[in-house]
């Protein structure tokens, strides 16, 4: 367990000491105004964060759970006969053609 | 003492620096064959053929001056950088360079583990880009959300096929698997070409390089980043695609196994072969759009590794 343990911190010394490094070797700037404004190809625009559409986006996590469950449990059933297999995969398949179905019919 | 050999082959061989290093290196080849295929010299004046310059730009991007957003969410914006470097870092520690059973540290079911380091560095881009603040890194975030979930399904599922076929969830148990059997590219070629593609998308390259698409949206999730930041996000790209290669190649094509020489240097030459198919696919085609990526993935691909999957408990 401590060997896990280790194959984390030792990364996260590496990262922080070049972190390190480079705040000891980079330059040091004057400030100018507008420096610090966030981005925007010279347009004088203010930050916005992240806007996401909850109700459709929930939809799509959904299927996202559905599916990734689906391919931890297929990885799990190393013992288990075939035919099991079978016929868990077969209604995913359905599945996807249903969607896939759904999406043409609401044109894109 | 051996606690102590332990840390040492953690951190100089086959650890950190020899990651990072090889890393910048196939970098610099990517580099190289892509410049080519376009009729350019590719990196050239920096150590023999260039091949220093992905550490020069590394050196010079750290000696760069460090600017903060003002309306950045701080801490986040100056972790996530720091993250993302240690996430790809810690997986190569699980893929088995010197011996072909089992890598640096390894456990049944480092392959689920690894997986989850490769998702774990999407979520990261998305929480940079949040921090950010700034318009094109918020698309960017999006979108590298959406390409998480498109190609993480067809992924996880192409490449826990081998896995049921040989038995094991440990990277070691695969490739021993394959040294006494075939490799897994004969007996599951879909599989193969969906892991693949996969991963180009995961790694964010030329056709799925969606979220920071260069014409439209500047740099994507890491327009706000300079300096020593963007230092270290290059760094664990470059990291992130040995990773991938490597990975793929050890699940796919039997990893360190082969005649004669040592298993690193098999490793490496078949990871270098798919470094190689990756940079042919980058300059032969053209960027894909959001929702062509997305359905792609989803109606074709997914269902591709579902047969394959299915191909190959049924046979």
């Amino acid at each position: 367990m401590i060997e896990v343990a280790l194959s984390i911190v030792i990364p996260l010394i590496f990262a922080s000491i070049i972190y390190w490094i480079g705040g000891r070797i980079s330059a040091k700037g004057s400030a100018s105004p507008g420096k610090v404004k966030p981005y925007a190809c010279g347009e004088d625009l203010p930050g916005i964060r992240l806007n996401i559409d909850v109700t459709r986006f929930y939809v799509y996590l959904v299927y996202f759970m559905i599916f990734d469950i689906l391919g931890v449990i297929l990885s799990l059933a190393l013992t288990a006969s075939p035919i099991y297999v079978a016929l868990f995969i077969a209604p995913t398949i359905a599945a996807l053609l249903f969607i896939a179905l759904r999406i043409e019919d609401a044109g894109g | 003492m051996d606690y102590i050999i332990f840390i040492l082959e953690m951190i100089i061989f086959p650890g950190v620096l020899f990651v990072t290093i090889l890393s910048l290196i196939y970098e610099w080849l990517d580099r190289k064959i892509y410049a080519r295929l376009q009729h350019r010299y590719g990196p050239l004046y920096t150590g023999p053929s260039g091949i220093l310059q992905p550490l020069a730009d590394i050196i010079k991007l750290l000696s760069k001056e460090d600017i903060e957003p003002e309306v950045a969410d701080r801490w986040i914006f100056r972790l996530t950088p720091i993250a993302l470097l240690t996430l790809p870092l810690t997986a190569s520690m699980y893929i088995p360079m010197l011996e072909l059973g089992r890598g640096l540290v390894s456990f049944e079911g480092d392959l689920v583990f690894v997986l989850l380091l490769l998702t774990l560095y999407s979520v990261s881009i998305v929480l940079a880009a949040w921090a950010s603040t700034n318009r094109f890194s918020s698309i960017g975030g999006i979108r590298t959300a959406i390409q998480l979930f498109s190609f993480e399904i067809p992924l996880v599922i192409s490449i826990l096929t081998p896995s049921i076929e040989a038995g094991t969830l440990s990277i070691g148990g695969l490739v021993l698997w394959q040294s006494r059997n075939l490799p897994f590219i004969i007996m599951q070629p879909i599989g193969f070409i969906v892991a693949f593609l996969c991963f180009i998308g995961e790694l964010e390259r030329i056709p799925f390089d969606i979220p920071h698409a260069e014409t439209e949206l500047v740099a994507g999730w890491a327009t706000e980043f300079s300096g020593r930041k963007l230092a270290l996000v290059r760094l664990s790209m470059d990291v992130e695609l040995l990773v991938a290669s490597m990975l793929l190649a050890c699940v796919y094509l039997g990893g360190g196994s082969g005649p004669l020489l040592p298993p690193i240097l098999w490793l490496i030459l078949k990871s270098i072969i798919i470094l190689a198919l990756m940079s042919n696919v980058r300059a032969l085609l053209a960027r894909f759009r959001i929702d062509q990526a997305a359905r792609g993935a989803w109606l074709i691909l997914t269902p591709l590794a579902l047969i394959q999957t299915l191909l190959a408990v049924t046979l």
